[in-house]
Order: C-alpha cells, then structure tokens, then sequence
C-alpha cells in the first residue's frame, strides 16, 4: 500500500487537521498503520479462523 | 545410406512415468523415424527430471557422449518437442551446438523446423518459450507455495514427526499436516530430555533410537538430525520458511509448547548453559515499567513462596529511595489495563484508520482479481490444449487411446483450475466490521491489550505511552506520557451519561 503522508492525512483529515503540527500528524498516522495491522492481521484473521474451526495455535 | 538416429523422452515429474507420456514420445519419435526410413539404434529415458539444466540430466550426458562417438555414426537425435531436449535456452544451445560439431542435429518430430537460418531461428524460440513456461510456472509455484504458507500451512516437505493426511497432493490441498503416530512420540520425548539440560545431542539421538527411530526413518538418530530438530520452530507452531526468511504461525498441531521449545533451544543449539527460561509473556511492561524514584527500568524475577512461583516488577536499583519497591505482575497488569480503559485513540486517528483499511481492503480485492484472470487465462490455455489433442488425433499422431489418455490429464487440469478459482473469494471490505473492530477494541484499549501477543503488545505501549510507565513507592501504576493521538475517554462517558470515574488525579495523567 502507498505511504500515507503528511500532506495527504490533511486532505483526508480535512477541518479536523486544522491547529494539529506535522509532529502529531506523523504520530496519528504511526497509530494509524499500528491499528490497521492489528486490524488485518489479528482481527479479521481471526474471524476467518473461528468460521473455518481451525484448530488453535498458542 | 540408411542414417543412424537416437530418440531422447523425457519427463519431469515422477508420477508421469508410469503413464504413458514416455511411450507416446517415443511412438511419435519412432513413427517419425520410420517415415523417413532411418534406423532407430538406442533410446534414452530421461524419468522425472526438470529440463532446466543439462548437468542434472544423466541420460542427456550420456546421449551426448554416445552421437559423438564416432563409431556409432549418429546423424540425428530426435526428440518429440524441443522443450523435452531443454527449457534453457543457453544449455540448450551449448548442447546442440556441442552435437552439431560431430554432425549430429537434434530434430522435434510435432514442431516444423529445419536447418535453414528461418528454421534455426525458430528452433530457439521454441525453446525460449520452454524457458519462459519453466519460469512463470516457477514464479507461479512459489507464489502459491508462499501464499500456503501465509495460511498457516507448510508448503514443504513434513518435519519428522509429521505426516501427510493423504497420499496425494490434490487430497491434502488446503489441509494441515497431522502427527505421526509412530514419530511424534519419540521427538516430543527428545524435546523434554533435551529441555532438562542432563544430554548432549549425541545421548539424545542414542535414546531417540532406543525407541526405535530408526524404524520409522530412513536413517537412524544422529547429532545431526537432533540439532536439525531441536532447531526447528515449527514442533511449537510456529512456521519459518529459510528461503523467503518469513515466519506464520501454523495451523498444526504443535508436538511441544514454546518454553521447552526454547529451553532445549537455548542449551543445545545455542549452547547457553546457564540458559533458564525467561517467560517474557508474564512480563509485558519490562522495560517499558520504571521506578518512579529513580527513573531506572525494573527487573522482572519470580520467587518461590508456598509452593509456587510469584512474579514480580522490582526496582534494583541500590542507590534508589525506594528500596528496592516490588509489585506484583497481576496488580500492575491490573492497575495499567484500568489506565488502558480510560483512554482513547482521538477522532483524526480514527478517520486515518478507516482510510488505510479501505485503500488496503481495495489492494486486496484488486490482487484476487488479478489471481482470478492468471487461473482464466491458464483454463484458456488448457482448453487450447485440447484442441491441439483432438488435431493431432485427427492427423495420426494421436491413437484414439492415447489422445483420450492426454485429453483425460488436460481436463483434470482444468477441473483442478476452476476447484482453484472456486476457491478463491472476493471479500469486499464490509463498513460494519470495521465499525465493530473501531468500538469493540480501539474505544476499548484493554480488551485489545487482552488479545495481543508480546511483540504487538510491546508496539501498543511504545506508540501510546512512549514507553513509559511508572512505579510509584506505594505500587501505583501511573503515566505522564500520553501520546497526543489519545484522549481520556471521560468525556465519551459523560455524553452517554455514564458515571465515569475521572482517573487524571489518581493515575497521574498530564495531556
């Protein structure tokens, strides 16, 4: 997946990036990757896992 | 003069020998002969080896030695297609070339070529052709192969210890390996005897055969093959592909747990004697964790009490005030899960978390559809196939029996294609799950804490609270380094008119 930049969490951001400095930006956007990784790889993964009864892996 | 010729079959895949693919080549090359009126004088069978290479083809090394002796008088080496000579095209050449200079040419019987420049042009296509069909189904195996992996299945050959569940590969598609009745026992008791730290590898093999190893295996236990074991992370569950450094947590059965793993592990193969098992799980806030006096990381240390082991965050430090303060593992897990459910990631993180999942669910989508038109494109190409079949039935290279041979081998190509296809599903990214994950665990940072493994847990502390938490000389668990994407979640309870308890006072929040 592209970057996400500063520049573009701004336009997607929009009136909610206004009075917020590139330092926070870059740390939301670090939050951000973190959560979606967790999202994708534990999460859905996860779904997809106790619908086909797999067995568990500690 | 009638001219001496040599016919050269190969196959590349064991199971293909006992078909007749080998024969047809051979009939082909046979009948080709007899048209032309020459004599057949030796055959060479090339049986499941891949035509990638000469060096590895004993039988084409041979044949080689053989055309260009001169006694034998070899005018032509016939093959059926030239991809059965070679599917690289520089060996290929170097090896036509090689017999070229004793006067002997090699001739595929189904492909019109000759010796004119048009013809020998044409001749290398084809053998290009062979080279960029090895490839791309290379590429294609080892991205299967690699996508297995990710699922948690093992795309190689079975750890010893492990079995297939069925005999052949269409069968076990999509399945795990399974534990060896007779095998799993004997490496699950090696694992414990060499988490004990008494053996060395060579006793460990010595009692790996006194329970009858070597029956089960085609040799019997050595150092090597324990060190080889004892290496392997996958008895755990956990999968480690060398060749593409990746790690997958496996969908096996594991035959021992992570702390025996890791103790046999750390004495045997990394030969750390003094080595004592370290549960790093118990301890996720270690090095994050410091003592409030003096700043210094606390020390993690079980101790023994009552029969059983109480685990504890310490302050070690001599010169600190506190002397040395100790709070027990489940009441700071306690204390810091609280601090956990009073936070939340603010709104602009969230929108950002909505965009990457969606512009990564659309990457998703738009892969699958790219492996949906690779596997068309192969059905495409097999049914193609079929009708090349039904021409050269129709032209006598084919008998009926043999074309119906072939034919029955395309079909269960493409059955297995489309079973592939089937397989795969477009899962179009779905707002309410994501809208689920976003109030179930983002609005609820300790149940996500709850379900994360140590590293990821690590990843959560770092970007949350900047690695920092502290110890206060009375064991109260506090903070002053939110990042500034989080917010208290006060204000969240009082707009659903919760009674939400204000924890900035008592745990020590600065935002």
């Amino acid at each position: 997946m592209e970057e996400l930049t500063i520049k573009k969490a701004r336009q997607i951001l929009g009136t909610d990036a206004k009075q917020v400095s590139d330092e926070e930006l870059k740390q939301d956007i670090e939050i951000a990757i973190l959560f979606k990784d967790l999202f994708f790889n534990n999460y859905i993964k996860n779904r997809k896992r106790a619908s086909t009864d797999r067995p568990n892996v500690p | 003069m009638e001219k001496n010729v040599i016919i050269y079959t190969r196959v590349s895949d064991p199971s293909q020998i006992d078909n007749n693919s080998l024969g047809t080549q051979e009939q082909t090359c046979r009948k080709f002969a007899e048209s032309k009126g020459w004599r057949v004088v030796r055959i060479f069978r090339e049986e499941g080896v891949s035509a990638k290479f000469v060096h590895t083809r004993p039988q084409l090394r041979e044949l080689i030695t053989f055309a260009t002796k001169k006694q034998n008088n070899i005018s032509f080496v016939l093959v059926y297609k030239f991809d059965r000579f070679s599917r690289n095209l520089e060996d290929g050449l170097i090896a036509i070339s090689l017999l070229a200079k004793y006067k002997v040419s090699v001739i595929s019987t189904t492909e019109t070529t000759d010796e004119s420049p048009m013809g020998t042009a044409m001749r290398n296509i084809m053998m290009t052709l062979g080279q960029l069909d090895n490839e791309l189904k290379g590429e294609r195996v080892k991205d299967n192969m690699q996508a297995v992996f990710k699922k948690g299945l093992w795309p190689f050959k079975c750890p010893i210890g492990y079995k297939r569940q069925f005999k052949t590969k269409e069968e076990n598609k999509g399945l795990p390996v399974v534990k060896d009745p007779s095998m799993a026992p004997i490496i699950t008791q090696m694992f414990k005897n060499a988490s004990t730290g008494i053996y060395n590898k060579t006793q460990l093999a010595k009692m790996m055969n006194l329970d009858n190893f070597g029956d089960h295996y085609i040799t019997k236990a050595d150092h090597k093959i324990v060190h080889n074991i004892l290496s392997k992370t996958f008895y755990y569950g956990r999968m480690y592909a060398k060749k593409w450094d990746e790690y997958a947590v496996g969908v096996h059965e594991p035959l021992i747990d992570e702390q025996t793993w890791q103790k046999a592990y750390h004495l045997l193969v990394l030969k750390k004697k003094n080595y004592r098992f370290h549960d790093t799980d118990l301890y996720p806030l270690k090095g994050a964790l410091k003592c409030e006096s003096c700043g210094h990381p606390m020390t993690t240390s079980p101790s023994k009490g009552m029969n059983e082991l109480f685990y504890y965050y310490e302050c070690k430090n001599k010169d600190c005030s506190c002397n040395g303060v100790r709070i027990n593992v489940d009441k700071a897990h306690e204390q810091f899960a609280k601090i956990l459910s009073q936070i939340k990631p603010k709104q602009r993180v969230i929108k950002l978390f909505e965009h990457m999942v969606f512009s990564e669910w659309d990457q998703i989508i738009e892969e699958t559809k790219r492996g949906i038109k690779q596997i068309e494109s192969q059905i495409a190409k097999q049914k193609e196939e079929l009708k090349s079949i039904r021409k050269a039935t129709d032209s006598g290279i084919y008998t009926v029996e043999q074309a119906k041979e072939e034919a029955l081998k395309v079909n269960k190509e493409i059955d297995l294609l489309s079973i592939e296809k089937s397989d795969i599903k477009i899962e179009k990214y779905d707002a309410i799950i994501t809208k689920e994950f976003i109030e179930k665990f983002l609005n609820n940072l300790d149940l996500l804490w709850d379900v994360l493994d140590l590293p990821k847990r690590q990843a959560l502390l770092n970007k949350v609270f900047m690695g920092t938490i502290l110890c206060s000389e009375n064991k109260q668990i506090r903070t002053d380094q939110l990042s500034p994407s989080f917010e208290l979640i006060e204000a969240l309870g009082a707009e659903k008119g919760e009674n939400v308890p204000s924890p900035r006072i008592e745990l020590g929040f600065k935002v």
